[in-house]
């Protein structure tokens, strides 16, 4: 089972099986990624990210996935936690964050 | 989840699939000429968004691999008399971290900016029409 785990500011934990990302996302308070049975658990309270890097072929009408991520924001950085799909590797990349608004004047 | 390419022909998007190709066909082509060019896109529709999107070429088709010999341009709008000027570096391994794999903005939330790709057939080199291949690559939530 690999699925993203999260709990809300009500103590409700509600799973990648249970409902879409985008109408809980705003109310996470930590999230986890269960990459069958192995748990990877970010920090709490943190505005977070999770996706899927997928690939298909051009034309074809069936997609694969890569890689599974999970990251949450640090200042001007999104800090990632990706994990292979195949072969289970775990990386940490840090990128800047495309939507940060500088403080500075 | 299903991902569509369109091929842009007369302006009209039509869904690769429904053609048949599993590779990007761009008709025969003799020594030292180019390919039509061929616009596609790539739309996801049934996610929240797609970022990060990557297109990369995975098989040459039987021709020895050159600099300048796999064409991909972009742009955000259809325009028919498009000629590549820049090229694809290299046959990814398919895989998500190949240095060939080339960057695609977002035209929308779901869709990709339009590529424009074509061949140009080195001197000596036999073109097997339909066995180019692509693959798209992007992240999703």
């Amino acid at each position: 089972m690999k699925r993203w785990e999260m709990k809300d500011e009500n103590g409700n934990e509600v799973t990648e099986d249970d409902i879409n990302w985008s109408l809980v996302q705003d109310r996470a308070i930590s999230l986890k990624l269960n990459n069958d049975g192995q748990i990877i658990t970010l920090p709490n309270n943190m505005e977070y990210i999770q996706g899927k890097t997928a690939s298909a072929f051009l034309g074809s009408e069936k997609i694969q996935i890569e890689s599974r991520f999970l990251g949450f924001k640090l200042g001007k950085s999104i800090v990632k936690v990706r994990v292979n799909e195949k072969t289970n590797d775990i990386s940490i990349e840090v990128e800047n964050d495309p939507n940060h608004i500088s403080d500075s004047k | 989840m299903t991902p569509i390419t369109y091929l842009i022909q007369n302006k009209e998007r039509i869904p690769i699939n429904t053609l048949g190709a599993q590779s990007s066909s761009f008709g025969m082509v003799a020594p030292l000429e180019s390919s039509q060019t061929n616009i596609v896109q790539l739309f996801i529709p049934d996610v929240a968004a797609i970022t990060n999107i990557r297109l990369a070429l995975i098989d040459s088709g039987g021709i020895v691999f050159g600099n300048s010999t796999f064409g991909v341009d972009t742009r955000g709008f259809i325009d028919q008399n498009v000629i590549p000027e820049s090229f694809f570096q290299g046959v990814s391994d398919k895989t998500e971290n190949s240095p060939y794999n080339i960057q695609v903005n977002n035209l929308n939330r779901l869709s990709s900016v339009y590529m424009y790709l074509n061949v140009n057939v080195p001197i000596g080199q036999e073109f097997i029409a339909g066995t180019v291949r692509y693959q798209w690559l992007f992240d999703y939530a």
